[in-house]
């Protein structure tokens, strides 16, 4: 380049350039990649109606859970042995030997059944709940992951990348629920510094966003028995559990929870009572290992609480200038009044 | 006389207040932000007294967005007052260059 470039020039091209930055961040135009490709119009919930569901009494394993593992087995961890621990840690996190457990979240198996007896108006009921990712309209998981590996599909299912997951598990920690399960000695950490960081790959439902993609129904939909799995466009099924709750008198789960879900339970039994269920056999069975969600009603989004700091730091510049301005006037008519002055000086009196 | 009254400050307190007030945000930012990453939780096996809270991703967000406010009230603060101070300290002539420069 042969331009001259004078100061002023340079100073101006530099304000203009930080300002177009600014606006870009702001106005959030994607300049950058985004892993948020959820599209209102297009997002695809589900209804899991727990009135429908008896957890495939017929079979050995419910016929969602067979089907989730079949369809998902090619994409399950094969860790390199011996694994070794989370340096400085002496543990890791290792289901490898555990392939074959349906009773849980694990890396091998990314839905489950849960069966609770519950106690309700007077009897006992036997209840069956299909467990796995909510997949939640503001998700802690995609928004937080420190790798940005968590997207979010056009139809809202949160999806992660195994490919470049580094196994930090911070998904766990700040979903309400703690549903994506590590496996450790796969993954990207493998080929870094295995002993000193990373812990393998996070694994979960993604609601088959590749079958999604092919305008076809998640396995779990498909092998139903019951029909008890329902997908479809978000707006329609949040209508039709609404409208199924108030047929049975019944109650939602996953319509508050965590600030919205497209996940939607809807069963006859109140979920304090369900939820209680779980916790107490969890409880007797001596279960403290992650892979069991609860059912809490009303459980809060760890996000919200900060869309408030969020505002702060809106308010935080103009606070500042006008606290500036502030000061501003006041030394300089200190030092108007003392008439050549230093301002420095005035400002210690 | 007492002590303090001889005490001599080389900066005065605008500057002083900026000084301190963005050191504190950046080195806040700093252990708030490294808390965005799954490393105390794992690495701190001797857990210091009073740094539980370093592993609470929940925590170190609400105390990273407080110190991201404070440092753009403290860098805004800077700016405008030394702009504000700089144009006054001009003459008429001066202070009017200075202003169509934006304009040319």
């Amino acid at each position: 380049m042969s331009e001259k470039i004078s100061r002023r020039t340079f100073l101006k091209r530099s304000t203009v350039a930080s300002a177009t930055a600014g606006i870009l961040l702001a106005t959030k135009t994607p300049g950058y990649a985004q892993t948020d490709k959820s599209d209102e119009s297009m997002l695809i919930g589900s209804l899991i109606d727990l009135t429908k569901c008896d957890g495939c009494a017929a079979y050995d394993t419910p016929l969602c859970v067979t089907a989730c593992r079949q369809k998902n087995e090619h994409r399950f961890p094969q860790p390199q042995k011996p694994i070794k621990d989370y340096w400085p840690r002496k543990k890791h996190e290792d289901w490898s030997n555990e392939k074959d457990r349906t009773d849980r979240l694990t890396p091998y198996n990314w839905t489950y059944v849960e069966k609770v007896q519950v106690n309700w108006n007077g009897e006992t009921k036997e209840v069956a709940i299909p467990r796995r990712c909510m997949h939640c309209l503001d998700a802690p998981c995609q928004k937080l992951c420190p790798f940005g590996v968590i997207e979010k599909t056009k139809h809202g299912a949160v999806k992660i990348d195994e490919n470049f997951c580094m196994g930090g598990a911070k998904c766990r920690t700040v979903c309400p629920w703690d549903i994506p399960q590590r496996q450790a000695g796969v993954g990207l950490y493998m080929k870094l510094a295995p002993e000193l960081a990373g812990g393998g790959v996070m694994y979960k439902c993604d609601m088959c966003a590749d079958l999604l993609e092919e305008g076809k129904s998640p396995a779990c939909e498909t092998t139903c028995p019951k029909g008890a799995i329902e997908f479809g466009p978000y707006e329609q099924i949040r209508k039709k559990a609404y409208e199924r709750a108030k047929e049975i008198g019944g109650f939602i789960y996953g319509d508050v929870e965590n600030s919205g879900t497209l996940t939607l339970y809807v069963s006859d039994v109140p979920f304090d009572k369900i939820n209680e269920a779980i916790e107490t056999k969890k409880q007797e069975e001596n279960d403290t290992r992650f892979g069991r969600p609860h059912m809490k009603p009303e459980v809060e989004n760890m996000l919200e609480t900060t869309h408030g700091y969020m505002l702060a730091t809106l308010i935080a510049p103009i606070a500042g200038a006008a606290a500036a301005g502030i000061t501003a006037y006041k030394v300089l008519s200190g030092q108007k009044k003392k008439e050549g002055g230093d301002a420095h000086e005035q400002e210690e009196k | 006389m007492n002590k303090k009254k001889n005490k001599i400050y080389r900066q005065p307190l605008p500057n002083r207040f900026v000084h301190w007030g963005v050191a504190i945000s950046i080195i806040m930012l700093i252990i708030t932000g490294i808390g965005q990453m799954p490393v105390y939780g794992r690495y701190l096996i001797v857990q210091p007294f009073g740094t539980k809270w370093l592993t609470s991703y929940e925590i170190t967000l609400w105390v990273h967005y407080f110190f991201a406010a404070t440092l753009l009230f403290f860098t805004t603060y800077h700016i405008v007052y030394h702009v504000v101070t700089h144009i006054s300290h001009l003459g008429r002539a001066e202070q009017k260059d200075f202003l169509f420069s934006f304009l040319e």
